[in-house]
């Protein structure tokens, strides 16, 4: 042991006990990034963006407030679920350590420590918010993407992260085991599953009041019609996140009037912003009734050829994706047929969408589609074949060409309870399977998991058209088969091919395929289109 | 020397007592831990000496402020930490080194002390880093700073949280059985240390190294079942066996304590019989004395 040579610092006498905090918050803060959880969390919850970049396989058409909304999704078990095990950790330290004997005795109170243990989440909740910037900035810049980027949305994961360490700090000061943060957090998964549920059933209450709140439709809408109050769920969770902090504060020592006066800023705080989630906004249902029954007036509409294409603001990057499979669908037609004016109306059921188990009927749906449809004459663009607010997965690419072959074909869109059979089935197969290699792609997904007929739904609409099994059997064998000639056959029996009393057979033989069994009367669906 | 000019003797004249306790008790359920200790220390090292269970660790830790006693006056550094101020004000100037100090594992030397000095409030980084350094150079751990506490010894974490109690120089340090476990070169050097240490201030040494009182501490106080036994000058509870200490080539059975030594002879304390040969006593002899006479009664 040596002497000591450089000059000795005493103990202040009296230092800002603020100062202390926030010395000590920066070195928790760096213990918490440090932490292998929280290197874990981080990794795992960039490691899908890795893999997309590393398989090629990056959605190249995002919807952003969307994407924004699954990355709240992630993050919270992910990042928030190592926040608050993080945070009950390093608070547990001293205990776990056995170096509470020590540091009970030293300066710096209780209720300052738990502030800088709460302050110490602050930087990962930022390098979280980064992240997820990151992430739904490099969407952006994608050519296809859509939709708007919400920054109360981006918020919203760093401020779960906030909150869950919040969380963590207060079981750690409330429970001085380790094993109460994890159980925490399967608990926490659990109601987060039942509020899954229950917005999937329209239960506004649990979507709203847990801190993700999850999207009750199973499809992206327009920007402007996003019914999520994403300000003031964020400050909802900002006063949750507040309300833990005053917690734990309290659980530490804190006592008396600033005590008092935080705990009923945060409380009051808390229930303003909980209740206001609730608040109905008229003009958004209306708009969201115009957007559903008559589109025009909020669309925008490009013409490219001889094509008009009318989509929701915020979706007109899809507009070129759209266009490359109708460009495929045309492709094949004779030219007469190719060079019939066509326009494409994007379409969405904003409201009236039926969640929680209910159902709609044919009737409605007809009543619906004939509106819409009448609507859509009167903008300008008669027969436009719908397209919905999802794209970019081979389905919804397969089913839009099929709504455009159908239009070549009829002349008419997409009907609720469409049934295309005879050699018109087998074409309309094929058209969607030599459009594009997305189209291509849809249709094999489609056909492995149909039965009995090939559907192409919309699941946005519902409306859509399905081909017997026996009829689509033909189309997808015509696909092995060298596409010019495949074409040019078709083309030069186009008229043929598209009657509705022409048989698959025929189809078949023109094609040079085996001819299919025949299905028995009993199994063969009646044919409507 | 009696006890009470015992504790006046190690106070100089115009000073502040570093300690001022008076009938401190303590009680665990029905047992009573401390039973109105009263007590005064001053500067220098002090040491404190008592059997396992005698109530050391109570009274440091009561000193530490880390406990606070059921009935008593205590007076620290000139304040009261029965108060909240007073309690602050005595942390500030507090240097506490507890029996089996804990560990981070996975902090290095450095970081650990650092995080000792931000909760003594030591809140500017430079100053803060200069300290940290300085306590691990007086330590001898200059070069294990960057080693994480895993990787160190077990005489090296003795002295890591050593250099955590002397951080920011305080006035007064108190010491629960910091030599325990370690080496005698590893002993020897902190003996230097505490010497050093209590040249400036006052240190409160509770040990069962009796050697380390002897050559150590200016004042010795032995507790034994929660109560002051004795409170002098080592050589004064070496002088409590004067004349009880004696050898013969037997055992004695009727000795307080009898042992047979290396030279192949029995050291005997206690009653001597007509014609023993005496020795002179050790501060052990007086110890045990002290002890065991209490112990018997």
């Amino acid at each position: 042991m040596t002497t000591a040579v450089a000059p000795r610092v005493s103990a202040p006498a009296r230092v800002p006990r603020r100062r202390a905090m926030l010395a000590l918050a920066r070195v928790e803060s760096v213990r918490f990034l440090r932490h292998p959880l929280t290197i874990a969390a981080l990794l795992l919850f960039v490691s899908p963006w890795i893999y997309d970049l590393a398989t090629g396989t990056t959605d190249r058409y995002p919807v952003l407030h969307d994407k924004a909304v699954d990355l709240q999704i992630l993050g919270i078990f992910v990042l928030g679920g190592g926040a608050l095990i993080v945070a009950n950790l390093n608070v547990l330290r001293a205990h776990r350590h056995h170096t509470d004997a020590l540091y009970s005795t030293l300066v710096l109170p209780d209720p300052w420590r738990t502030g800088a243990f709460l302050l110490a989440a602050l930087p990962y909740a930022a390098v979280v918010a980064a992240l997820v910037t990151a992430r739904i900035g490099a969407l952006a810049l994608l050519p296809g993407a859509a939709g708007r980027i919400d920054p109360a949305e981006l918020a919203t994961t760093p401020a779960v992260v906030l909150l869950l360490a919040a969380v963590g700090v207060l079981l750690a000061k409330l429970v001085r085991s380790a094993i109460v943060a994890p159980l925490a957090m399967f608990g926490f998964a659990v109601a987060a599953f039942v509020a899954l549920v229950a917005a999937a059933r329209g239960n506004t209450v649990l979507r709203l009041l847990l801190p993700v709140m999850f999207t009750d439709l199973p499809f992206s809408l327009p920007a402007e019609l996003v019914d999520r109050p994403s300000l003031r769920h964020l400050a909802y969770l900002a006063g949750l996140a507040a309300l833990v902090a005053v917690a734990a504060l309290a659980r530490s020592g804190v006592r008396g009037r600033p005590l008092a006066a935080a705990l009923t800023l945060a409380t009051a705080f808390t229930a303003t912003a909980g209740a206001a989630q609730f608040h109905t906004d008229d003009a958004l249902r209306r708009a969201a009734i115009t957007a559903t029954a008559n589109p025009a007036a909020t669309q925008a509409c490009h013409r490219r050829g001889d094509v008009t294409y009318c989509a929701f603001t915020d979706f007109t990057p899809w507009i070129p994706g759209w266009e490359a499979v109708v460009r495929g669908v045309r492709r094949p037609a004779p030219a007469t047929v190719a060079a019939t004016p066509l326009s494409v109306r994007q379409r969405v059921w904003a409201y009236g969408y039926p969640t929680g188990g209910a159902s709609s009927n044919v009737a409605d749906e007809t009543g619906r589609n004939t509106a819409w449809e009448q609507a859509a004459a009167a903008a300008g663009t008669p027969a436009a074949i719908p397209v919905s607010t999802t794209w970019g997965d081979g389905r919804s690419e397969a089913t839009f060409a099929a709504a455009v072959a159908l239009r070549l074909m009829t002349g008419s869109a997409f009907a609720p309870t469409g049934t295309v059979c005879g050699a018109r089935g087998a074409l309309l197969v094929w058209l969607v399977g030599q459009a594009t290699p997305g189209t291509a792609t849809g249709l094999r997904d489609l056909d492995a998991s149909s039965w009995g007929a090939l559907v192409f739904t919309d699941a946005t609409t519902f409306m859509g058209v399905s081909v017997p099994d026996h009829d689509a059997a033909s189309g997808l064998a015509a696909l092995g088969r060298p596409h010019a000639e495949m074409a040019a056959l078709f083309a030069a029996n186009w008229t043929e091919l598209t009657d509705p009393a022409t048989p698959t057979d025929r189809f078949a033989a023109l094609a040079g395929l085996p001819l299919a069994p025949q299905p028995s009367p009993e199994e063969r669906p009646a044919c409507t289109i | 020397m009696s006890i009470d000019a015992a504790a006046a003797a190690t106070t100089p004249p115009g000073t502040t007592a570093a300690v001022q306790a008076d009938g401190l008790t303590l009680r665990y359920g029905r047992k009573a831990a401390l039973d109105g200790v009263t007590l005064t220390l001053g500067p220098g090292v002090t040491g404190l000496l008592g059997p396992n269970g005698a109530g050391k660790t109570t009274l440091l830790r009561i000193l530490a402020t880390a406990l606070a006693p059921d009935t008593g006056s205590l007076r620290v550094l000139g304040h009261d930490p029965l108060t909240g101020p007073g309690r602050l004000a005595v942390r500030r100037r507090l240097g506490y080194l507890p029996q089996d100090p804990g560990f981070h594992p996975g902090f290095t030397a450095f970081e650990f002390v650092d995080y000792v000095a931000i909760l003594k409030e030591l809140t500017h980084r430079g100053d803060r880093h200069a300290e940290v350094r300085r306590v691990l150079s007086t330590v001898g751990l200059d070069d294990q700073r960057r080693t994480r506490i895993r990787a160190l010894s077990g005489g090296m974490r003795q002295r890591v949280a050593l250099a955590a109690a002397l951080v920011g120089d305080p006035d007064l340090l108190i010491l629960d059985e910091p030599t325990v476990g370690l080496d005698p070169q590893q002993r020897m050097r902190f003996r230097e240390l505490f010497a050093d240490l209590g040249e400036d201030r006052a240190v409160l040494l509770s040990t069962h190294q009796t050697e380390d009182v002897m050559s150590l501490c200016r004042q010795v106080v032995v507790i034994d079942q929660g109560t002051v036994r004795f409170t002098g000058t080592p050589a004064a509870l070496a002088a409590l066996a004067d004349g009880r200490v004696w050898t013969s080539a037997t055992r004695e059975p009727r000795a307080l304590a009898s042992w047979r030594t290396g030279t192949g002879l029995h050291r005997h304390v206690g009653d001597p019989p007509p014609g023993a040969e005496l020795l002179p006593p050790t501060i052990e002899d007086g110890y045990l004395m002290l002890v065991d006479l209490h112990g018997a009664s």
